[in-house]
């Protein structure tokens, strides 16, 4: 280990360690503009100038170029080094147009603090400063190059990090630019990286443009619930709105990255319609009265059904107290449920999952990063976990081969073997992996070699296109594998895994079929929404429609709320705060960001005023989170738990789920999974299919599919269209091309989907990804199977 | 191929004096200097010439032999009778050549330049070539092939001992000592830093990693700069044998020639040579019967200054944007693809052949004490002969520009010559007699880069030259780091401003701080060297270019907002002429009546000047 002495204090630091990291391990930072902890060290901007003055190298050189040996001596407070640093910004303030009074970027610019760091307040070069055309990049990432300081992170950042190709540098010298070939918007669904990693103004967040100044939002480390990855997020709010969200530091979790549906899928808290009052019937009312008429709801249900007639509901983006609330209000009364699951499979699948990959290693990110054979089942990175997908590059750069079992034509930024696998054909092929060694060689060239040379393995698996089956089929494969190889499961919902640990055997196709046998009489549902992704419209809505009492929790405008007796609304998890468990069993907890309400902005802008209600507090401000509404409502039917506030949670929680609960937020959790009972679960039949049918496997897509981000405004721009994967030869055979417009007919709905064709798909397949199509909301019943007369051009 | 078949191709091959009694050799220099000055025509010409008149012999073509300021430039061979090059050779001279000399005999004696004896009678009044005085001062190694094999034809690389050494290293030698061989030789990089290329060797070689690789940078992007392309277009052979003989001492199977897109003769020629190579299994697998395998392919550039320096290029090569990354670690470390890589110059290549012949103290014999070995430069500017040369170190800046170059055009005054391409330094007449040597020339301020000679004459302006040169590094800085990207475009703005006559006081001050900065920060070689012109300009030329801020004028009469033209009143006869020619009207008069310059019309264009009927003189620049 290098030992080295920096402005008079030792360190001994790992080799390889570079200079400016051993400095800020000594609490020294060293002005930097280029250098960045995931880029690595470019040498571009100059500004990290230090003086060595003795050992190995002598002179001022680049801390971030050069790494720390032993017996080197380095001053980074030299004259010559600081004058160094001096001249560079000075270059570089030389261009810039000092418009940072309209800059977004002010008040947290780096540019700014190693300007004002070192002293330059005056310019000696009188002559005209460079100016460039802008170009519109779309709707997240607004460009204003004439400040870039040309630090070559965005770069570095869009082609070498992330992969993608239509940004980068071009031209050269002085006139080198940061954008596209043309105005347009950026590909990758990463872009929004862009906007933390620039140093400056000249790449800044589009949504959130000019409307607050940096020190006058509030801020909150906060967490990312639009997928299983549980990525750590600052949130910033403005006169009671949303109005950005950044990537937080977690070197355990994300790294220095989020996507762009954890970034612009806030606006579901800014929504329109949002519940922001109670209603009884569809009129608004009291906080108190509302209350007041579910108890009164309750009591009159379990007088003459019993408890048993009440089903509780709720989902996976619920948090965790809200989830161990309601299991434990369900002891306490006897109430049905929770549900936490669409159905059984559902149920069984997660829980198989959990106890797999707890039982075999789980994997996170890091994991991912490391390893140098990654295996995908039955998952799609960058539609269900997008960051997971820059991981997974992560490995590649550093030479991990990458394989994929999966129906789907996937898309990921790296190459890649794929073998589109699906159903008998994924069991037989995990079936001869798991025998023996070379197994999956015959579908995916390349694993023989790539699994001798391994030493990190990790299979990534996802429960949505996996059948039960293959699910287990899986684990027996993994645990051929041995000891080197690890599980990444890939979850549904924020919160999956606590889901799949807390359920019992409810689900709710189990509570649905109670109601239609007259058992149960009442739902209360805590943020969730059955008509989410449900294949069973009709069949949904003529239950709920047969209910005598429907109590709906929820910050969203979803569609059960519409359909609710009884609404309250709660807090988002930006007003409320809240614990999730992510896919690798983290237990992660997010802080509150502001007390919310409704934002003011709106109605400044539009012909209304903030409602005039005289009460304590901003309006349409959501006091309480879920966890504290049931806490009121057990209350007050005499059920109360004794709990008081998030520390009383915790506390009882510990108590009772010591498997989710005995770690610090941070820490992974070590439930070993388990309570799977298969026989409870019917295996459904193969739907018949005769030579005309395909079968139909229902994907979503980044931008569109996931529950929170729908609502989500600022994602309307990037999301894609409903789109219907064929295999290329069956498509061909019937005269279809890629880009070709068809109808399908579902009932007596008929939907427009793009035909997208590829080789990958299972020829007796059809991938249906709705999109953004609001049609598809219409259908009553998503068919099992869909022959070619079901299928017409448009 | 085993060395005795190497030995019999020798004997066998067709040389250009290899000539029958009653059979002539044309030989056409054929290089991208010979084909700009119409050699195609010229070599058709002969074909059919010699076809139609029933002349027996063949035609051959050959590379630069360096005087480009001659060409297209024929050599007639035949048996026992000395060999007559003729200059400036195009069609119709050929056909009287064809005519007089090949058909009856008889020397064309006023187009004749030179004669090689070649065991005939010299012919009186014709000069040899070795005493031309362009010759006598050269010391060919790189060059000596150039002009003198077809380099199209690896039987005649061969027949002039090409390959042996590469026979005598796999053979006779471990790969360190032929390192050793090359560490005695002296030999240092021909690219422009002149780091020791044995040593270089040595560190590849001792590099952990594998596969190796062995990459020759043909970049070449100084502007005006064309010895890396005579090499590769004159003797392509030799470069690929350097490149051999180095893959062998650094253990390496691989290699890359880097040459640009805008050399298509090179690249052709590269082509052929690499082809002809493997067929005749000196290239691929097994090379001369050893367990030797190597393989060279080339990668054409787009043509960016920056891809010449060394890690840009290897991204080049890579597929990436040729842009530098920060040393260490160095491409003996981590070159191409993160592995050991050995990157030389063509022309460094090019003197291992030789070296390995004649041994590392034939070669230390030339040269001074810390610069060995011959240079090969191009000398372009105000001389009279511009060209190709190749001299041994340490030979005076003199003797290559008034001896070699045969003085200053128009028997001007000289004024200043620049060394080492568009980012060396401008030395003036004082440091003539500076030995060409790379201590000497970095004590200078200059470099010896990779050998471009730029000579300057009296009636040029050294602040203009200096931003002349600025405005080539500036606009190819590849933008990465901040000092050489928005230092050089300032100062490029200082010096416009001083050119366009709106200097102020302190712009020399803060020119001198800007030019040192950039070259203590930049990343690499480029931002490294590119303010030595303006900083010699400012150590040498000094008065000059504070006279254009001082008293707003251009001592040298070229910066054009510092000009005026004038019709002197007492001289001006009214004749009308400069009224009629001036292209934007700028001159007023009538007949009879004294012209005078419209000053705010005229662009300064110096037209006037120029048609001022000498008698007169009336005009005069100010
Ligand atoms: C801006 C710049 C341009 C360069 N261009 C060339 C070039 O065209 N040809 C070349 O051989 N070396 C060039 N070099 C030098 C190379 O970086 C490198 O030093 C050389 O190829 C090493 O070979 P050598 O040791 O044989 O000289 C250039 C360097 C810089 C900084
Ligand atoms: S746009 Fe931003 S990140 Fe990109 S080079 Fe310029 S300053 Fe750096
Ligand atoms: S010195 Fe110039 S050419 Fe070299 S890296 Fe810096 S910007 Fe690029
Ligand atoms: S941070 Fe080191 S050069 Fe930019």
């Amino acid at each position: 280990m290098p030992r080295l002495t920096i402005d008079g204090q030792v360190i001994e630091v790992p080799p390889g360690t570079k200079v400016i990291d051993a400095a800020e391990a000594l609490g020294i930072v060293i002005p930097r503009l280029c250098y960045h902890p995931a880029l690595g060290p470019a040498g571009a901007c100059r500004l990290c100038a230090v003086s060595f003055l003795d050992g190995p190298v002598k002179g001022v050189l680049m801390s971030c170029s050069i790494e720390a040996r032993d017996g080197m001596v380095v001053s980074t407070e030299h004259p010559e080094a600081v004058s160094f640093r001096k001249q560079v910004i000075e270059w570089l303030m030389m261009n810039h147009p000092h418009d940072c009074p309209v800059c977004d970027e002010g008040g947290h610019c780096l540019l700014q603090e190693v300007t004002v760091a070192s002293g330059h307040c005056r310019r000696r070069y009188p002559g005209p400063k460079r100016t460039f055309v802008d170009q519109d990049l779309g709707p997240f990432v607004q460009q204003e190059m004439n400040r870039c300081i040309h630090c070559w992170r965005c770069r570095r950042f869009y082609q070498d990090y992330a992969g993608y190709r239509d940004f980068g540098a071009l031209g050269i010298g002085w006139r080198t630019y940061f954008g596209r070939a043309t105005s347009g918007v950026l590909e990758s669904p990463f872009s929004g990286n862009l906007v933390d990693i620039c140093p400056t103004g000249a790449l800044t967040d589009k949504p959130s443009r000019f409307m607050a100044r940096r020190w006058d939002v509030e801020r909150a480390p906060s967490l990312c619930i639009h997928c299983s990855l549980g990525c750590n997020v600052t949130v910033s709010a403005h006169l009671r709105e949303i109005v950005q969200v950044e990537a937080r530091y977690n070197g355990d979790v994300n790294g220095h990255f989020i996507c762009d549906r954890g970034r612009y899928g806030f606006d579901y808290a800014n929504h329109p319609l949002r519940p922001r009052s109670p209603a009884v019937m569809g009129e608004e009312t009291s906080w108190s009265k509302a209350i007041a008429q579910a108890v009164a709801g309750i009591e009159e249900v379990t007088r003459a059904h019993g408890p048993k007639a009440i089903g509780v509901v709720s989902s996976e983006r619920a948090s965790l107290e809200a989830m161990v609330t309601l299991s434990l209000l369900c002891e306490e009364t006897g109430w049905e449920g929770p549900a936490f699951f669409q159905d059984e499979e559902t149920l069984v699948k997660n829980r198989l999952l959990a106890q797999v990959a707890l039982s075999h290693g789980i994997a996170g990110l890091r994991e991912v990063e490391k390893a140098d054979l990654i295996l995908i089942v039955g998952t799609d990175p960058i539609c269900e976990a997008p960051l997971l997908a820059l991981a997974i590059r992560q490995a590649w750069r550093r030479g991990a081969w990458v394989g994929a079992l999966d129906p789907r034509p996937i898309e990921l930024p790296l190459t890649f073997e794929q073998s589109g696998l699906w159903d008998e054909e994924l069991k037989k092929a995990l079936l001869k992996g798991a025998q023996r060694e070379e197994g999956l060689e015959e579908v995916l060239p390349g694993w023989k070699e790539a699994l001798d040379r391994s030493r990190e393995i990790v299979v990534i698996l996802g429960p949505t296109v996996v059948d039960i089956s293959s699910l287990r089929r899986c684990g027996e494969f993994v645990s051929k594998l041995g000891k080197k190889a690890r599980i990444f499961p890939v979850f549904r919902g924020p919160n999956s895994l606590a889901a799949s640990a807390l359920s019992r055997e409810s689900t709710f196709r189990s509570l649905a079929r109670k109601i239609r046998e007259g058992k149960i009489k009442a739902l209360l549902l805590v943020e969730a929404d059955p008509f989410h992704g449900t294949k069973m419209r009709g069949e949904l809505e003529a239950s709920i429609r047969s209910l005598e009492l429907t109590i709906v929790i929820d910050y969203l405008p979803s569609e059960v709320v519409k359909r609710a007796h009884i609404l309250i609304p709660s807090a988002t998890i930006y007003e409320g705060g809240g614990s999730f468990i992510n896919q690798e069993g983290r237990l992660q907890r997010a802080s509150p960001v502001h007390r919310g309400g409704i934002p003011l902005r709106r109605n400044l802008q539009g012909n209304l005023r903030p409602p005039r209600t005289f009460a304590k507090g901003p309006p349409g401000e959501t006091a309480k989170s879920s966890w504290q509404v049931l806490l009121e409502l057990g209350e007050r039917i005499g059920k109360g738990l004794g709990i008081e506030d998030k520390e009383d949670i915790w506390k009882v929680a510990r108590e009772r789920f010591p498997f989710l609960w005995q770690v610090e937020p941070g820490g992974r959790i070590s439930w070993e999974g388990g309570g799977v009972q298969e026989e409870a679960m019917e295996e459904e039949e193969d739907p018949s299919q005769s030579s005309q049918e395909m079968r139909v496997l229902l994907v979503t897509s980044t931008f569109a599919g996931e529950e929170l981000s729908q609502y989500s405004s600022k994602l309307d721009p990037v999301r894609n269209e409903a789109r219907a994967f064929f295999n290329e030869e069956v498509a061909s055979q019937r005269g279809l091309r890629r880009g070709d417009r068809i109808w399908i007919r579902m009932g007596d709905v008929r939907v427009p989907f793009s035909v997208k064709t590829s080789p990958k798909v299972p020829s007796k397949l059809l991938i249906l990804d709705p999109g953004n199509e609001g049609l598809w909301r219409e259908v009553r019943e998503v068919s099992k199977t869909i022959g070619w007369t079901e299928i017409e051009r448009a | 191929m085993t060395v005795d078949e190497l030995k019999r191709i020798k004997e066998r091959a067709r040389t250009f004096d290899k000539v029958e009694a009653g059979e002539v050799h044309v030989v056409v220099g054929m290089n991208t200097c010979g084909i700009a000055s119409g050699a195609r025509e010229t070599m058709h010409a002969f074909q059919e010439g010699m076809k139609r008149l029933g002349i027996k012999g063949r035609v051959f073509q050959t590379g630069c032999i360096g005087m480009c300021f001659e060409e297209p430039l024929v050599d007639i061979i035949e048996a026992h009778k000395p060999r007559i090059t003729y200059r400036h050779v195009d069609g119709a001279k050929a056909e009287r050549i064809l005519e007089e000399h090949l058909s009856e005999g008889k020397v064309v004696m006023e187009w004749a330049m030179a004669q090689f004896p070649n065991g005939g009678k010299p012919l009186e009044g014709l000069p040899l070539y070795s005493e031309l005085p362009y010759n006598s001062k050269q010391k060919k190694i790189v060059l000596r092939k150039c002009g003198f094999i077809d380099p199209e034809d690896i039987e005649q690389y061969i027949a002039t001992d090409g390959y042996f050494a590469l026979a005598k290293a796999l053979k006779e030698m471990t790969p360190e000592e032929v390192i050793s061989e090359i560490i005695a030789s002296g030999l240092r990089g021909r690219g422009g830093a002149g780091f020791p290329t044995g040593l270089k060797w040595k560190a590849t070689r001792e590099a952990k990693g594998s596969p190796k690789y062995v990459v020759c940078n043909g970049d070449e992007g100084d502007p005006g700069a064309f010895m890396d392309r005579s090499v590769l277009e004159g003797d392509p052979h030799a470069v690929l044998e350097g490149m051999l003989i180095a893959g062998y001492a650094i253990g390496a199977k691989e290699a890359y020639i880097y040459v640009r897109a805008e050399y298509p003769v090179a690249v052709k020629r590269l082509q052929k040579a690499i082809a002809q190579a493997k067929k005749y299994g000196l290239l691929g697998d097994g090379i001369l019967g050893t367990d030797f395998s190597f393989d060279i392919k080339i990668k054409m550039g787009a043509g960016a200054f920056v891809c010449g320096e060394e890690t840009a290029l290897l991204a080049s090569i890579e597929g990436k944007r040729g842009m530098p990354r920060p040393r260490p670690p160095f491409p003996a470390q981590s070159g191409l693809w993160g592995k050991p890589t050995n990157i030389n110059n063509v022309e460094t290549f090019a003197n291992v052949p030789a070296i390995l012949l004649n041994g590392a103290s034939w070669y230390s014999s030339f040269g001074t004490e810390n610069s060995k070995g011959t240079k090969v430069f191009c000398i372009t500017g105000k001389v009279k002969n511009s060209g190709l040369i190749e001299v041994p170190m340490g030979i005076t800046l003199r003797e290559v520009i008034f001896d070699i170059g045969g003085g200053i055009l128009q028997d001007r005054g000289f004024k200043a010559v620049q060394t080492g391409g568009p980012s060396g330094g401008v030395l003036p007449e004082s440091l003539l007699d500076l030995p060409v040597d790379y201590q000497e020339l970095s004590k200078a301020g200059s470099i010896m880069g990779s050998g471009g000679l730029v000579v300057m004459d009296e009636a040029t302006c050294m602040a203009d030259v200096a931003r002349y040169f600025l405005t080539f590094t500036q606009s190819e800085s590849c933008g990465k780091c901040t000092p050489c990207r928005e230092g050089l475009q300032r100062m490029y703005q200082i010096l416009d401003r001083i050119c366009q006559g709106n200097g102020r006081p302190g712009d020399i001050e803060d020119l001198e701080e800007l030019a040192r900065s950039v070259k203590d920060a930049s990343l690499c070689g480029l931002g490294q060297t590119a303010p030595n012109p303006v900083l010699t300009v400012l150590r040498y030329f000094r008065e000059e270019v504070e006279a254009h801020i001082r008293e707003r004028r251009c001592p040298a009469g070229v910066c054009v907002a510092l000009i005026r033209y004038e019709i002197d009143p007492e001289k001006c006869k009214a004749c009308g002429i400069c009224r009629k020619k001036c292209p934007v009207g700028a001159v007023e008069g009538a007949p009879k009546v004294v012209h005078r310059i419209l000053q705010d019309k005229c662009i300064k264009c110096g037209t006037c000047l120029e048609v001022c009927p000498p008698k007169f003189s009336a005009v005069r620049k100010v």
